[in-house]
């Protein structure tokens, strides 16, 4: 009974759908030409996801021990502090998580 | 556009140097520049340009994603720690148990890279196991 129900059913969307297509028949001339895609020349910049930001933020901050990274909508805060040229190797291992943001709010050793 | 602008060098750098699958995209006042350098040298240079535009890191408006392209199966990569023992793992994650290590500068032989961030690598002793990408350079 239940299947018999479902396949009415369905055989009632089908014959709507096919309904709705008839209709659009009458002026079906224009709309063909208009799908033509444009193709977007830049995508739009991939950010990961907070879990998967943690993770890596947490693998990437773990030799610098005075560091403490937050990561919250994307965006990685960075406190506390760091020598100075041992920075732009930790910046090198964020940016790689692909993140919204870096916000550098260490101190300098 | 303005951000393009300032770090112009930059992009200038990583065109001159054949940066393959370059893309700079500025999105809410942050430039995003992803590629991948045909080199470690080539990589370097453009976050040389990148230090000598923000000297201190502090804009927060640069996010530079450029991998090196010539790291495959096989390569040697040295071990670039500040000084201390490069850890290999069992698997890709400071989760994952320790296995073995790699001393600094010691030069290891890549066996995959199949995570970005972490690369299975051997040592000549023939420790194997997942190590810090960040922390291998390649030999060219």
């Amino acid at each position: 009974m239940k299947n018999f129900l479902w396949i009415f059913g369905t055989a009632l969307l089908l014959a709507g759908g096919y309904s709705c297509k008839g209709k659009k028949d009458s002026n079906a001339t224009d709309t063909t030409t208009t799908t033509t895609t444009t193709t977007a020349p830049t995508a739009p910049v991939e950010i990961s996801g907070d879990e998967q930001l943690r993770k890596g933020v947490a693998d990437a901050t773990k030799d610098y021990p005075g560091v403490t990274a937050t990561v919250n909508d994307g965006v990685i805060t960075l406190t506390g502090s760091i020598e100075k040229d041992r920075y732009m190797n930790l910046k090198q291992s964020l940016d790689a998580l692909r993140p919204k943001q870096v916000v550098n709010n260490l101190n300098y050793k | 556009m303005a951000l393009q602008d300032k770090y112009a060098e930059l992009i200038n750098a990583a065109k001159s140097s054949s940066v393959s699958n370059l893309q700079v995209r500025e999105q809410n006042n942050v430039l995003y520049v992803d590629g991948v350098a045909p080199n470690g040298a080539a990589k370097n240079e453009m976050w040389a340009i990148y230090e000598k535009i923000d000297p201190d890191f502090r804009a927060n408006d640069l996010v530079m994603n450029v991998t090196v392209a010539n790291m495959q199966a096989g390569q040697q990569a040295k071990v670039t720690t500040a000084s201390s023992n490069l850890n290999i793992r069992k698997g890709p994650g400071t989760d994952q148990p320790i296995v073995g290590k790699a001393a600094h500068g010691e030069i290891v032989t890549l066996v995959s890279k199949s995570d970005d961030q972490w690369w299975q690598i051997k040592t000549k002793d023939g420790e194997e196991g997942y190590s810090y990408a960040q922390y291998l350079s390649p030999l060219t």
